[in-house]
């Protein structure tokens, strides 16, 4: 695209507010204002029947798989009874002794003379309990990608796709971060069939809907698609998969590339969906009305849409008594207001409202930055940065090397800077409680945005005191105010304030949690709604 | 790519521009002031004034005086903005006037009127709170700061604080700030009561026994003081105004009586003399009225008190039991008594210390009508009475030694 | 049309009204001619709000009666494309003077209390881009950042009240009222400036507020606490300045911790107060702009309301820069104008639309509408 078609493009005024809107309805398509650009559906692949000779569904497996080089896919010929049978499966997608013990062997003993066909074969032969015909080559290519193995017999033009998945798989265990005291310990993992029997195994209701589709990479990846069929709002679930269906890139590994292609803001710091690693977690939003994605090979879940309450929530809230749940969430949210603003807050009062600081915390400043060379809006920039540093170094080293780092980096480091003058000790301490506060949001992208913002408080308060910080606070509040996730206001239920009267900041009382949530406009909503609820929304 | 290069170089351009165009707005780092904690204001020799200012924290190696907590500056000028810029090129930082919350003027200023010329423009410029407090000194300023440094404490504020809220308890320390005295005088409705300060030169200083000692001799030597160590100043009464102007001094007695008649007054000990000998009584202020009424121009009124009193040290020996037939009465009479010569003291010198003048206010519907009544004018005729009406709240007898 | 209009719910609406009657009301008022006579404003902002509330439902009556759903659509109707064109210029140049007032306060109070040595520029340029973006991001946006406001200001306003508590006296409220009758009703009238650019940006933006019922709803409620906020408001502040000294301070609501003695950080905090309604102010601002470009948006049909933004901030700009370098002073008769006469400019087109739709026979074809 040319310089000036870009600029023209960001100045062109005239195209209509496309975003989505979840609006109320029952049913259809989203209501569009003016239009929306036509989207190209996911281009689903032709039919191509399958053929009904052996010879030539190889040959057209074979150029498929390229099976001259590619020598995983095993095209098994054997006789059972009078019929030529072949079975074609990918090796070490599917379980060998499964395919031995329950296909092979049964069909072997079928007597020489008898004359079956496949749906015999389906019914008194193969031990298998799941089981599908289908005539679809394109179909049966995609089953044997996932680990199915086909059964072709001659003369048939349909054929066998039988569950044999049997590829090596992480066992279940705790999920990594987000660890709870109370409450479940499982967590996802990238087996999509595992995960989706987590949430099956919580969610044990008839209108728990799991449709699977293709990820529209090149690579296939299964995505599966969970909500609850009636509660869920229709809405909400065709855009869900309209998104999807606009998705074309060449390879979809995991959730975390997946929000970002169908966030509505992916260039925004802060995430519009939630990541989850808990199936409990990922029931709980599920049973709200919320729609959870779950990717073949990722052990995270998406969760739309969400607000901000939803970042701030972690998965033990619910598992705690309310006081003591209120004084978490409490104690978190002035975590996050001393993570965003004291920095920012303590840079203004020392550049230019010197006035606010108590002569203590003054004299304390003056002499611990005596030999400080740095002036110290820098040098709260640098403390920040080399917290940042500490902070990914500990992620990245294995182990309980990484949780050394952090306490020896925050330690020595900190001793060892203000020893040196490169650092004051009050600066240290206001960076070391922005830290702590940083970490007590319970999502990590919202942790690392966290990051982000705090740096541009301190620019604005570098700039211009409390003025620049307040400015800057109010445009923050604005990009909040205005980020929607999936048509649901990123506040709410702080504004708009919704009808459920679940608190914003404080955890309330248990019954509130398992009610459907009102922003999300769900069907069969257990809460009852006044007669003018469109007046007063 | 080329687009994208453009692209790159736009957005860097337009940020560019903004910030220069927008520019820090002048920050200053905190360790780069000189943070004035009080400003005294004394006659000057060669020119108008001669100001002092004690700043707080770090101890400057030019400074006139130094302590561990403080260091004084001053210079003279014909006004405080030409004095600051004299100390300016004293200093190695810049002086900041955010956290001053004290200001001392020696009493000839105050005499002379000449502490407006200070609260016009001033306070804003310099970003100085109009809670600041204004003390009257009758020693130098100068002596003043001096003497409060002398006690060696970091935080000159916290040592004012304590100073006065010490002083609010006991009631006989009037106290009044920069936001009362412009009231008052915009207002015409009340004249301020302030601090009165002295200075006690007997008192040994920290400094001066340690320079002895070193020498081998008594710090003590002639002085008539026992005491060593510890501020040399102290508050002891109120010097009550005239608009700008100073007019008189009360000693901490009086001040006593003014705070009670103008209902300032919170709790306090009071000495009251009796045909048996002198007792000692601690009041608290439970109810204070003003009624006034003006008749042909001529304001009247009567201030209702009401005070509980326990009795810190009776010498009488049975006032619980002969307080309704005979001590209370005595005891009101006295309170009347006093009262009355506080007010006559006041209206002498044209003071509305007592704060008359926000009763007689609420007789107009007009504020034409107020400003033409010229209420200080008609202060001289005004007369009024006193009601005192004691309670014996509690009664604790503590009998003297003989 | 891109209105960015979106939709938001009655208490973001009521919070983004209030805010900005509230902050127009307490900030703009000129302290010489208010205060000088007397102190009589804790009486004549409550009249004037429920002045402006009262052509507010006449408006909307109106509106009920003819079907109409926006003031745009009622403007076209009753005086044709050219005539609403002109109204909609005449209440931009209004809306323009109103963002100008309380931004230019908040410009000020910053360079008295804050910011010696710097330049209105400066300051501006931290202050308007907060307003722009609030009014470029849309009616949604701007409603939804007042409610997370509206509380933090109420909080910081009582606060900064009880901190001074022990400054309140009554006897500063006298001589009570303090001027005469006449006085009090020229006030009331001129100060209904400070409430009707905010119901005129309700009556303009009601699609965005699900409705003409809801607008309604929101309109009236949030008069009835602006009023109520501007009494108490006023009471307190007239208790703790007597009216001398109330007509010799710019902001009088930013000085009330000034009278406290003490040296705790916590008295201190009125610099945040400060800020925190400078914020409010910078959201008036932008409700204001935004109404203006959204009327003339409508009016002249133009695609995109963010290009008409731009302009309006401009001129708002300009204005407030021209007070600084001095070029104002030339044109002082022009604020005080605005300040005695500036509801003028939205009263007259009320009362005009009123009266022509009552006049005007109920166009064909057209259905009540539900809300």
């Amino acid at each position: 695209m040319s310089f000036w078609k870009h600029i023209k493009d960001k100045v062109a005024f005239d195209q209509p507010d496309m975003r989505f809107e979840l609006l109320e309805r029952e049913s259809g398509e989203p209501r569009h204002l003016f239009g929306w650009e036509d989207v190209p559906a996911q281009q689903e692949e032709a039919y191509d029947p399958c053929p009904d000779t052996l010879a030539e569904v190889k040959d057209k497996l074979g150029k498929t798989f390229r099976t001259d080089i590619n020598k995983d896919v095993i095209f098994k010929r054997f006789t059972a009874g009078a019929e030529k049978i072949m079975l074609v499966y990918m090796n070490g997608m599917a379980d060998a002794d499964l395919i031995s013990d329950f296909i092979i062997k049964p069909l072997l003993k079928i007597d020489e003379t008898e004359d079956v066909g496949l749906n015999d074969l389906r019914e008194h032969y193969v031990e298998i309990s799941e089981d599908e015909t289908s005539d679809d080559l394109t179909k049966i290519k995609q089953a044997i990608m996932d680990g199915m193995t086909i059964l072709f017999m001659e003369g048939e033009n349909q054929a066998l796709i039988l569950e044999t998945r049997g590829y090596e798989k992480r066992s279940v265990s705790s999920a990594e971060n987000e660890k709870v005291v109370r409450g479940p310990k499982e967590g996802f993992v990238e087996s999509i069939r595992t995960n989706i029997t987590l949430v099956r195994r919580i969610i044990k209701s008839n209108d728990l809907v799991v449709e699977r589709r293709s990820s529209g990479g090149d690579n296939n990846t299964q995505i599966a698609i969970l909500y609850r069929d009636g509660v869920t709002n229709r809405s909400l679930i065709e855009e869900v998969k309209r998104r999807l269906a606009k998705i074309n890139i060449r390879s979809m590994f995991s959730t975390g590339v997946l929000e970002q292609l169908i966030e509505d803001c992916p260039s925004s710091p802060l995430p519009q969906t939630l990541a989850t690693e808990r199936p409990d977690r990922t029931a709980n939003y599920i049973m709200r009305g919320s729609v959870a994605l779950i990717a073949d090979g990722s052990p995270f879940a998406i969760i739309v849409p969400i607000t901000l309450a939803s970042l701030m929530s972690s998965p033990e809230d619910v598992y705690l008594r309310k006081p003591l749940g209120d004084v978490i969430r409490i104690v978190r949210y002035i975590g996050v207001l001393l993570s965003l603003l004291l920095p920012g807050y303590f840079i203004a009062l020392a550049l230019y409202h010197q006035g606010l600081l108590s002569n203590e915390v003054l004299n304390t400043v003056i002499q611990s930055r005596q030999m400080v060379f740095l002036p110290i809006a820098a040098e709260m920039v640098m403390l920040l940065l080399v917290f940042q540093l500490i902070r990914e170094a500990g992620m990245r080293v294995p182990g309980s090397i990484g949780q050394a780092i952090g306490i020896i980096g925050g330690l020595i480091l900190g001793q060892a800077a203000v020893a040196a003058n490169l650092a004051s000790s009050v600066i240290l301490i206001v960076v070391a409680i922005s830290g702590l506060g940083n970490f007590c949001i319970p999502d990590h992208s919202s942790q690392i945005a966290a990051s982000y913002f705090r740096i541009a408080f301190v620019i604005a308060a570098w700039l211009a005191g409390l003025l620049g910080l307040t400015c800057a606070f109010v445009i923050f509040i604005a990009y909040l105010a205005n980020l929607k996730s999936f048509g649901v206001p990123f506040l709410a239920p702080y504004a708009p304030k919704t009808y459920n009267k679940r608190p914003f900041i404080l955890r309330g009382r248990i019954g509130m949690h398992h009610r459907a949530e009102d922003y999300m406009n769900t069907h069969s909503d257990t809460l009852k709604k006044k007669k003018d609820y469109s007046a007063k929304a | 790519m080329r687009s994208k290069l453009r692209l790159t170089f736009a957005n860097i351009l337009a940020a560019a521009s903004l910030l220069v165009f927008s520019s820090c707005l002048n920050p200053v780092s905190l360790d780069n002031y000189a943070y004035v904690a009080t400003i005294g204001v004394d006659p000057g020799k060669e020119y108008k004034y001669d100001i002092t200012l004690e700043l707080q924290g770090e101890n400057f190696s030019n400074a006139d005086e130094i302590s561990s907590g403080a260091s004084i500056l001053s210079d003279e000028g014909d006004t405080l903005f030409e004095v600051i810029n004299k100390l300016y090129q004293r200093l190695p930082t810049e002086l900041n006037f955010s956290r001053t919350n004290v200001f001392v003027f020696n009493k000839e200023i105050a005499e002379s009127g000449a502490i407006e010329e200070f609260f016009t423009l001033s306070l804003d410029k310099l970003r100085i709170r109009s809670s600041s407090m204004v003390v009257i000194s009758d020693c130098s300023a100068r002596e003043f700061l001096g003497g409060r440094m002398a006690n060696n404490d970091q935080n000159i504020n916290r040592v004012h604080e304590n100073i006065y809220r010490d002083a609010l308890i006991s009631g006989n320390v009037a106290v009044d700030s920069v936001a009362s005295l412009y009231e008052a005088c915009s207002g015409g409705r009340f004249d301020v009561g302030l601090s009165y300060c002295f200075f006690d030169s007997e008192i040994i200083t920290d400094a001066k026994q340690r320079d002895e000692a070193s020498q081998g001799n008594n710090p003590i030597g002639d002085s008539k003081s026992e005491r060593i160590g510890g501020m040399q100043i102290y508050v002891g009464g109120a010097a009550i105004f005239d608009g700008w102007k100073m007019v008189g001094t009360f000693d901490f007695v009086d001040t006593q009586y003014l705070s009670l008649a103008s209902g300032e007054f919170r709790t306090g000990s009071i000495a009251v003399p009796l045909d048996e000998g002198k007792t000692v009584v601690f009041a608290e202020l439970d109810e204070h009225k003003i009624s006034v009424d003006i008749k042909d121009d001529k304001v009247t009124g009567e201030i209702s008190i009401t005070l509980s009193i326990s009795l810190e040290q009776d010498t009488t020996g049975n006032m619980g039991a002969q307080w309704d037939g005979k001590y209370k009465d005595e005891m009101e009479k006295f309170f009347e008594t006093e009262l009355k010569r506080v007010f006559s003291r006041c209206r002498d010198v044209n003071s509305d210390a007592i704060g008359i003048g926000k009763e007689v206010s609420k007789k107009f519907t007009s504020a034409a009508e107020w400003e033409a009544f010229d209420w200080k004018n008609k202060y001289q005729d005004c007369e009024l009475t006193f009601d005192v009406e004691l309670i014996l709240s509690d009664y604790y007898i503590a009998v003297t030694r003989e | 049309m891109n209105l960015r209009e979106g939709r938001m719910g009655m208490l973001e609406g009521i919070s983004l009204a209030a805010i900005s009657m509230c902050i127009t009301s307490l900030f703009t008022l000129d302290p010489e001619s208010t205060y000088s006579g007397g102190n009589a404003t804790y009486i004549t902002l409550p009249l004037a709000a429920f002045i402006a509330l009262l052509l507010f439902c006449l408006i909307t009556e109106v509106m009920k009666r003819n079907g109409y759903d926006n003031f745009s659509d009622m403007l076209d109707n009753c005086f044709g494309a050219l005539g609403s064109n002109i109204v909609s210029i005449i209440l931009l140049i209004g809306f323009s003077f109103s963002a100008y007032a309380p931004l230019m306060r908040f410009v000020q109070i910053m360079h008295g209390l804050f910011f010696a040595g710097v330049s209105y520029r400066q300051i501006l340029l931290f202050m308007l881009p907060a307003s722009v973006v609030l009014a470029w991001l849309g009616f949604e946006a701007l409603g939804r950042t007042a409610k997370c406001y509206s509380v933090v200001i109420l909080v910081v306003t009582a606060v900064s009240f009880i901190v001074s508590w022990n400054e309140i006296d009554s006897y500063r409220l006298y001589p009570l009222v303090g001027c005469s009758a006449e006085r009090v009703v020229t006030m009331t009238i001129s100060q209904t400036v400070s409430f009707l650019p905010a119901l005129m940006g309700l009556l303009i933006s009601s699609s965005g507020l699900n409705g003409r019922k809801t607008m309604r709803y929101v309109g009236v409620r949030s008069a009835v606490i602006s009023a109520l906020i501007c009494f108490v408001v006023q009471l307190l502040l007239g208790m703790i300045y007597s009216y001398s000294d109330l007509s010799n301070l710019i902001a009088p609501l930013c000085r009330i911790n000034h009278l406290r003695f003490g040296d705790t950080s916590y008295l201190r905090l009125d610099k945040l107060a400060q800020m925190i309604w400078m914020n409010g102010g910078v959201i008036t601002g932008a409700f204001y702009i935004y109404s203006g470009a959204s009327l003339f948006a409508r009016s002249f049909k133009i695609s995109d309301i963010r290009p008409v933004t731009a302009p309006i901030t401009l001129l708002v700009t300009a204005m407030i820069l021209m007070e600084f370098d001095g070029i104002f002073t030339k044109y002082e008769w022009l604020v005080d104008t605005w300040n005695n006469l500036g509801f003028v400019v939205f009263a007259v087109p009320i009362l005009a639309v009123s009266l022509a739709a009552l006049l005007k026979k109920r166009p064909k074809g057209k259905e009540k509408s539900i809300a």
